[in-house]
This record gives structure tokens, sequence and C-alpha cells, in this order.
């Protein structure tokens, strides 16, 4: 090979080499920040909400594993919730679909542990049964704080616009008196209704829910079951977006498919949602679940050893 | 058996077509360099670090093809051709067949490499892990969509045969020496083994039995092809240099054989606790610990040659090399025979202990050969004298300790990760704890790839320099009288 | 050569072939040799509801990467046609070839992206595996066109997919595509963005009193499926969804408007169809659903 080809070829290649590492050495442009809008009133902020050790630690589980979705303060907008329909709950609200508490009261916190350690079967929402159960419950206890903290926000608002005080003094003389008020409140509220025995299943009782569903969820989740009633792509949640009735006929719910937890959605109804509770006495209830399990056409879902569905989301 | 010939470089030059030696080295130098620029860039997304973030052909997945195969085929095999047109003739007292077929075949080499980088890097690879060269047709179809590369290959495997059976089959010679054992078995065994690879798991066989014949393909690749030009060259170069014959014939032949029967049957250990029926399985698995009579017998033996001339190891760089690969070599089979085992392979297998693995059979060892070999010939192919001789001990030293720290850690972080994953701690928990370990390969990459940049600077300025380069400098006893 | 070489030569070929009889034409004449692989299309015979709802969610660019799919009818279609409409009838039969032609894609772009070096599809019965990803992978699951060749992997950078199909939502794919971070934190995956493309859509604001009474930024919104081309034809697609509105949801409809955004195309739907696919089909299922 004659020299000048061969220093070509090989300071070619020294080139090369150079340019992948200085390319490599590139930052990564961040994303174009957004204009900046013009500030609201001071109100109350997370960090002036004292944390308890349990939420403490819940927070930095949170900040590890949720906030792609239900966003850094929890308010359901993180990066992954524009993708997401339906949307990643606003954690900070307080409505939760799936409770064994009454319609509009917050979940008790096994509520919340389960939705946390299988995930919502089907939807965005992932199981997190191998965090060690401590960290599990520590999020509980987050995600019972955030919700706490909204309340006692809104209280403070009130403070500063109706008494014109403003946010520091609230924080200073008022927070303590507020937190114990609306702690009060949530724990009052987070009773789990009472699920009586199940009557057997006999014709007449599948027969009475067959009535009663025909009148009151047909409209809804279908004759069938499919979830294709007349008014089903018309429906919309708290928020206003988009949300659909469940298919009866597959067996997966998102909160398990038992019996008993049938029947806590119908008793308790799904908060910010158009599904309301459902009125009557237990047996009517009962009655519905009889009806609706018969409606599914696929074998229903066994249960690992965690209590959550197999199949469900897990890393 | 004959031992070699001990002539001067220039007892035999008319032989040997320097040329040909030349560009293939060049350009092994230029996959060499351009994988590990690859490699480089995809340690850095494990750490988080996407300097192309945008661009689909720049993204991990297919860089990470390109990693791998510029180095088994651009890198190791430009390497060992361009040895073999070196050793061969030597051996053999006979030219190649041709060498107008030498710069076709070098041609359609590259051609073949070219064609291969563009493919992958538009996302043609094939899904047969270390061939993922095109195959030019939609997965398992025959709806063309690329260059056939896969057939090129296949050519360029023939004729490559074709040139370096010819001379063997007229050797000099009447009985054949170790190393051309090795080699020639190695041009039929490449050819059956890229056929098998290629053809079967992507047009045939499905599922499981794929993936035995994936497995064996991956395994004889490294095992029929890799090795058997290491060896031959390990057996052609080292009692050269040394200029003592080697220690035993009797057991350069046990270790070619037993290569030749136990090493095939390796392939089904890369899929174990698999669907792979398991008497498949523990027949590769015990087959696996008996390489380790191949790779015993092999490794005594040239530590007998050595034995009593350890001094060479300090004077020689090129003998520093070879034998630093072969404890490497030690090594890894060693390792091989323990990560076979059920127990290890279910806290090992899937984790980064494989990489570790893999980057010390192929770089540690293999590589660390051809480049022994390089810092050996190039003086010699060129007529100059090294630009620098000190930068060559830098590359050395760069290059072993880069390797060390990237196997010792990947090793580590294998560890680490197939036991949390068997402690089913949660997958994020997992990756944090590797990114620590992620962080010392991109080092560990940054030492091997300085050493190979001051290696091909040194080659460069050696070959546009001055000075004439005379032999006795690398000789390690005073001329023969 | 002289005879000792011949007979040499031979016995190098012999271990070559034994160890193919052995290790690769073996284990096929005991396994997959047994039964005939199953074509993509049989593969497709199940449509997954996950599927179904990609045309709902992204028509247009469904539309687009499957065209067999074009009498395929949605569940929201479907609940607005007659029971006995003809158009039923052919809608399965359109299902199944797009979702055979979405999953060979998807396949393929698993292949080009090389996402089996990095995922594993091939649950082991050790290391807890089982209890992590699900059940053991059998040799049966895999006697189908989709793994040839063979994708399980032999490096899990990121989990096994063997159980992935229908865990999580497709929205869940496409976010994570978009950027596996933002689902999946702290992932070293590489994000995906060639698989998004810019394009118009239909959004909805939500109502000044929800804004007021639940405390959302009152410039959230919704789209509505389909990513248009050009802001006139997204113009088009509004006044006509305008029109189409049922009674009660007249109001929304002064809400609506036409704005920019992004979303995936037909390469991301295939590759989505494909990992929603995963471990939904073995030979039994097949049998059950036929």
């Amino acid at each position: 090979m004659s020299p000048p080809l061969l220093r070509r070829t090989l300071s070619g290649t020294v080139l090369v080499a150079t340019l992948i590492v200085i390319a490599a050495a590139r930052i990564p442009s961040s994303a174009p920040t957004p204009p900046a809008k013009e500030a609201p009133p001071p109100t109350l902020t997370l960090a002036d909400w004292p944390l308890e050790s349990g939420a403490k630690l819940g927070k930095r589980i949170f900040q590890e594993n949720c906030v792609g979705c239900h966003g850094d303060t929890g308010l359901g907008d993180g990066e992954a919730a524009a993708d997401l329909n339906p949307r990643p709950r606003n954690l900070r609200k307080g409505y939760f679909k799936f409770r064994s508490t009454a319609s509009s009261k917050l979940p008790t916190r096994a509520d919340l542990l389960h939705v946390i350690t299988c995930g919502l079967p089907g939807s965005s929402m992932p199981s997190f049964r191998l965090l060690p159960d401590a960290h599990r419950d520590a999020l509980v206890s987050y995600v019972l704080t955030l919700a706490a903290f909204e309340k006692a926000r809104l209280e403070a608002e009130i403070l500063r616009d109706a008494d014109g005080l403003t946010m520091p003094v609230i924080v200073k003389d008022h927070l303590p008196e507020i937190r114990k008020k609306v702690e009060a409140e949530m724990a009052e509220g987070a009773v789990p209704v009472t699920i009586g025995q199940r009557p057997p299943t006999t014709p007449e009782s599948v027969e009475k829910g067959r009535a009663r569903y025909a009148k009151e969820c047909a409209s809804c989740h279908g004759k069938t079951g499919v979830g294709d009633g007349p008014s089903s792509y018309a429906l919309r949640d708290w928020e206003d977006a988009e949300i659909r009735p469940r298919d009866f006929t597959t067996g997966v719910f998102r909160a398990g498919s038992a019996p008993t937890d049938l029947f806590l959605r119908l008793k308790s109804g799904l908060n910010g949602t158009p599904m309301p509770a459902i009125s009557g006495s237990d047996d009517d209830l009962w009655a519905l679940v009889d009806f609706i399990l018969t409606l599914r056409t696929q074998a229903p879902e066994a249960s690992d050893h965690a209590g959550c569905p197999i199949g469900g989301t897990t890393r | 058996m004959n031992s070699i010939p001990l002539e001067s470089p220039e007892g035999t030059s008319n032989l040997v077509s320097k040329r040909l030696v030349l560009w293939h080295f060049v350009a092994a130098m230029f996959f060499l360099l351009t994988a590990m620029g690859w490699g480089f860039l995809i340690s850095l997304q494990f750490f988080n670090l996407y300097p192309f973030d945008d661009i689909s052909w720049l993204s991990y997945g297919r860089v990470r093809l390109l990693h791998t195969n510029e180095i088994a085929y651009g890198f190791l095999v430009n390497g060992f051709l361009g040895c073999l047109y070196y050793a061969i003739p030597r051996l053999t007292g006979r030219t190649v067949l041709n060498e107008k077929l030498g710069y076709l075949i070098f041609l359609v080499w590259q051609v073949t490499m070219v064609l291969t980088s563009i493919g992958q890097l538009l996302g043609k690879g094939q899904a047969v892990e270390w061939g993922e060269t095109p195959t030019g047709f939609r997965p398992g179809s025959f709806d063309l969509n690329f260059v056939p590369v896969d057939a090129l290959i296949a050519v360029g495997a023939l004729l490559v045969a074709f040139q370096f059976l010819t001379p063997i089959a007229k050797s000099l010679h009447k009985r054949m020496y170790v190393s051309l054992w090795y080699m020639s078995a190695g041009f039929v065994w490449l050819i059956l083994t890229y056929l098998m690879g290629n053809i079967l798991a992507e047009w045939t066989l499905p599922g499981s039995s794929g993936a035995a014949t994936v497995g064996l393909f991956i395994h004889d690749l490294v095992g029929l092809f890799v090795t058997p030009m290491g060896w031959g060259l390990m057996y052609f170069f080292v009692p050269t240099i040394l200029r003592r014959p080697i220690w035993s014939h009797a057991l350069s032949v046990i270790g070619f054989w037993a290569l030749a029967f136990f090493y095939p049957l390796n392939g089904v250990h890369h899929f174990l606790l698999s669907s792979i029926p398991m008497s498949v399985q523990y027949g590769a698995v015990i087959s696996t610990i008996a390489v380790e009579i191949v790779v015993t017998t092999v490794v005594v033996n040239f530590f007998g040659t050595m034995w009593g001339h350890g001094y060479a190891l300090r004077k020689s760089l090129p003998i520093r090399w070879f034998y630093t690969g072969m404890i490497l070599y030690f090594v890894t089979c060693l390792q091989c025979a323990f990560q076979t085992t059920l127990t290890v392979q279910e806290i090992i297998h899937f984790t980064d202990w494989v990489p570790g693995h893999a980057h010390l059979v192929m770089l540690g060892v293999f590589s660390f050969w051809i480049l022994g070999i390089m810092t050996w010939l190039w003086p010699r192919l060129t007529g100059r004298e090294w630009y620098s001789r000190r930068l060559l001990g830098w590359h050395y030293w760069l290059s072993a300790i880069g390797v060390v720290i990237m196997f010792l850690d990947l090793l580590s972080a294998g560890l680490v990760h197939g036991f949390m994953a068997k402690a089913l701690v949660p997958w994020r928990d997992i990756i944090m704890a590797l990114k620590p370990f992620w962080g010392i390969r991109i080092f560990a990459g940054g030492m091997i790839i300085t050493g190979q940049a001051l290696f091909a600077w040194n080659l460069l300025q050696t070959a546009r320099g001055s000075r004439a380069y005379d032999y006795r400098m690398d000789l390690l006893t005073p001329e023969a009288a | 050569m002289d005879r000792l070489n011949n007979i040499l030569l031979w016995a190098g070929l012999g271990c070559f072939a034994l160890s193919f009889l052995l290790s690769g034409l073996y284990p096929y004449l005991i396994t997959d040799g047994k039964t005939p692989e199953a074509s993509i299309r049989e593969l497709a015979e199940d449509v997954s509801s996950d599927f179904r709802l990609l045309k709902e969610a992204y028509p247009i660019d469904f539309a687009r990467a499957f065209p067999e799919g074009v009498n395929a009818l949605t569940d929201p279609e479907l609940a607005t046609i007659a029971a006995d409409d003809p158009r039923r009838g052919q809608s399965e039969d359109a299902w199944k070839n797009a979702y055979a032609r979405a999953l060979r894609d998807g396949r393929d772009l698993y292949i080009a992206e090389a996402c089996w070096h990095c995922h594993s599809q091939y649950v082991r019965p050790v290391g807890n595996e089982v209890e992590r990803f699900g059940p053991v992978r059998t040799t049966a699951e895999d006697n189908n066109a989709l793994q040839r060749p063979v994708l399980w992997g032999t490096r899990r950078v990121g989990p096994d997919l063997t159980h992935e199909g229908g865990k999580r939502s497709n929205d869940w794919h496409i976010a994570h595509l978009r950027n596996p971070r933002s689902t999946s934190p702290d992932s070293v995956m590489p994000a995906y963005t060639w698989y998004f493309r810019r394009g118009f859509q239909i959004r909805r604001g939500v109502s000044s009193e929800t804004a007021e009474r639940e405390g959302i930024p009152a410039d959230q919104s919704y789209p509505y499926p389909g990513l248009y081309d050009t802001k006139a034809e997204a113009e088009v697609a509004l006044e006509k969804l305008k029109s189409s509105l049922s009674s009660n949801l007249e109001e929304e409809a002064e809400r609506m408007f036409v704005a920019e955004g992004s979303g995936p195309d037909g390469d991301a739907l295939a590759l989505v169809a494909y990992l929603q696919w995963l471990g939904t089909w073995s030979p039994k299922t097949a049998e059950a659903s036929k």
C-alpha cells in the first residue's frame, strides 16, 4: 500500500473515532420551557406541610416510582399523562374509584394498598407488589397525605380570602388546627361499609338482578353487558375526560373480580365517575352481583399469592 | 510432524504477498476502532447519556449489532486473513492460490462489512446472535428488503477456503504441522457453521429447536472458527518468535481433536433451563466441562514451550500479548466450566456476567493475539522501524488493564443483578444498583479505546517513517550460526 | 493427501455433523417436529381487545398501516349498526387479516430495533422468575412463525416480555415508547421518538364550571382519536364530528378546537400490537377459540 493512501485510511479512522467521542460528550438538550404564566396568589405549598416518618419515606418512594404519570406533586400531570387515557389519577383531589367506603368518602388504607400492590389490570397502573411491604405502606401514607394537604390548602385559601391573612401567618398560626380538623374528617370518612353474608345464588335472585339491571344499568353497560349502552360513548368523569363503562363479559375488573369486590363497587360507587352508589338493600345488590356474574363469557382469572389477579402487571 | 522452518523474514518473502497482509491489517484496524467507538457509544446509553437522541439509526439496539459484528467479521476476520497470508505460505512453502483472488477477497469482504454496517443501522439486522449480518429478506420470509449480505459472506468464506486450502493441499512438507490442522478445519467449519446458523433458524426451525440451532451457531462460530484460527496462529507465531519448537506435538494433536469433538456439542449451553429437551441441555453441560481438557492440554503445551524462557515476556511485546491472551483464555474457559452448571446459570444468565465473559474471549484472547501478531509483523511489512516503542507499551498496558477492569466489573454487576433478581427486588432498584458498574465500564472502555487509538497512530507514523527496520532488534536469541 | 488425511477430514466433518444431529435435529424431532408450525394468520385468529382499541384510539394511522382492517368495526361502530347488518359479517375477517399484518410488522420492528438484545422472551423455572414474570415458557408456545428466528434473547437489561400481552394498556406502551423514563423511572431504554409524527388533533377543553369546581387548569384539554396531516383536514373532521354528536354532548361542541399535536405512527401501532400479543397465544388457547 502506498504511504499516502495508508495515511488517509488511518487518519480517517482516527477522525471517526474522535468524532464519536466528541459527539458522545454532547449534553442532551432539554425540552423548551413553556412561557411563564401569570403568578397565582400565594397558596399553601407541599413544603409547608410537615410529613411524619411514614409519609416521608412514602414521598421518596413516590418520587422514585410514580411521578412519571402522577406528576411531581400528585396532580396527575406527569410526563406520560398526555398519552394516557384514562388519565393518571389526580391524587390530590381525594377521589378514588375503588374503595370499600361509602360513596364520596376517602378509601381505607387497605383499599389503596390493594391498588398499589396489584395495580389496575388492563390499565396503565402497574402493580408494585415487588416493593417491600414497608414501602408500599409508606406510599399509602403519602397518597393520603396528598389528599389531606389539598383539603387543607382549600381551607387555607378561605382564610386567606375571607380573613385577609397572609400565607406565612396561616402556616404559622392556623395550620396545626386546620390539619387536625382535616385529618379528623378523613379518618371519619374512611370506614369500610359492611359486607353481609352473601345469600345463595338462585334463579330468582338472578332474575331479580336482571330486572334491576335492565332498568338502571343497561343504558350505560349495555343489554348484554359489553359496555355499549346508548349513553356509553358520551360519559364524562369529574375532570370532563371521556370515560367508558366496564365490559362485564371479559371477567376482568380493575380492582378484583370476586363477588365481594363487585358488591363493594355497587354499594359505594366509583367516586369521580358517572357510576353512582346503587341504592337498595344488600340483598338487592347481591342479586345484581349474581346477574352480572352470569354475563361473563370468559373464565375468571385466578389469583396469585398476593391476592392479585394472575397476569397483572409486575416488575 | 515437522517443525516450523526457522528462516529469517527475507528467506520466504517471495512467497508472502506483504501488501495483502498490510491491507487486511489496515482494514482490521479500521473496524477495530469503529467497533470500539460503537461500543463506547452504547456504554454511554447505559448511563442515561443519549448523544444522538432522535436519530433512529444511532439508537442503542442498532448500534449494538455493529459493535459485535464489526469485531467478529470486520476486525477478527480481517486480522486473521492478514495473519494467514503471512503464515500459510511459510508453513507450506507454497504461495496462496492466486494473489489477484486475494484482492478480490479483500474487496468482497470490505464491501460485505460496509453493507452489514449500513443494513444494521437501517434496521435490517438478522435476529441470530453473532450472525446479525442482514439476510436481505424480511424475517422468516423471502421478501427481499436489502442486499443479501449473508450470501456474500458465504461466497467470501468459500473463496477464502479455496485460496488457502490449495497451498495446504500442495504443501512441500509431507506431514501437516498442527497449525494447518487448525486452519484447514476452520475454513471448512466456518462455511458449514455460517450456513447452518443463518439459514436453519431463519427459515426452517421455529422456537426451541431454532434456539438450539442458534446456540450451536454462536458456539461453533467461536469454537470452530475463531478458536482454531487463533490457536493455529499461536502454534506458528509463538515458536517462530521464541525460536523454540513446540513443547509436545502429541499434546497439540490431542488438543485439536478434543476441540473438534467436544466444542460443537456445547451449543445448547447458551439456552439452559429452557424448553429445549433437558437431555440435550445436560449433554451440553457435560461437554462444556469436557472442553476443559482441550484448554488444559493447549495451555500446558504453550507454557511448556515457554518453560525456562520467561524473560521473553519482558523482552518481547508480541510474546507478552500472546501469553496474556492465553492466561485470559484459561480464565474464560475455567469460567465456562462453572457458569454452565445449572446452579450458577440460574444466577448469571441474562446478566452482565455474560457480556463480561464475551469481552474477555473476543477482546482479551483473540484480539490480543491478533494485536500481538500485528506488533510483530508491522515493521517487517513496512520495512520501517517503530515510530515509538514506548507507545507500544502503552497500547499493551491500557488494553490489558482495561479489559481486566471491564471483566471484573461486569462479572460483579452480573452477580449483583442475578441475586437481586432472584430476591425479587423491583426492576428499577436493580437498574439503579447496576448503574455504578456501568459507569466503571465506560471508564474501562475508554482506556481500551485510547490504547487502540495510540496503536493506530503508531502504525501510521511507523509506515510514514524513514528509519529502516532491522529485524535483529526483535530477536530473543542471537542469530543462529 | 494420503489416506490418513482423508480419514481425518471426514472425522472433522463428522464431529460437526454429530453436534448438529444431537443438539439441532434431535430436539427438533422430539418436540417441534411433531406438530405443524402455526402460521402468522393462525396466530391472529383470536383478535385481542387491545388491538381493537388501537383502531378506536388511532384510526388514521391504523388505516394507513393495516389496510386489511378497513372493514373492521370497532365497538362504538358496532353499537350504532343493526344486529343483522351485513357489515358485521365482514368485520371479523378484516380484524384477523389486519391483526396478522400488525403482528408480522411488529415482530419485524422488534427485530429491527434489536429489542431482543435487552428483553428476553423466556421464563425459566428457577430464580423466582415465575413469581416475577409468570408461567415458565413451554416448547409448544414457541412452535409458530413469529418465533422463527427465535426471539428468546440472552440478556435482560429490561424485564422479560413473555407474558407482556394485555398486562398494560396500549397507552402505556405508547407513552413508554415516546419516553421510557416517563412510565419506568430510571430506565436506560432509548426513546423511540421516530415512531411518532406531528399533525393536527381535535381537542376538547374542560368546561369552565368543571375547571372552577375541581381546580383544574382552564387550558386542560383532551384529544379525540385521529391525527390529521393538515389543519384543513382536521377542521373538516371537526365539523363532521360536531354534526354527529348526540344531543347531550351539544354543549361540549363549543369547547372543541383544532390544535397541533403528535402521536404514534403505524410502526408504533404495529409494535404495540405485537407487544400486546406476547403470551396471549398458546396452542391451548387456539383450540379453545375454534
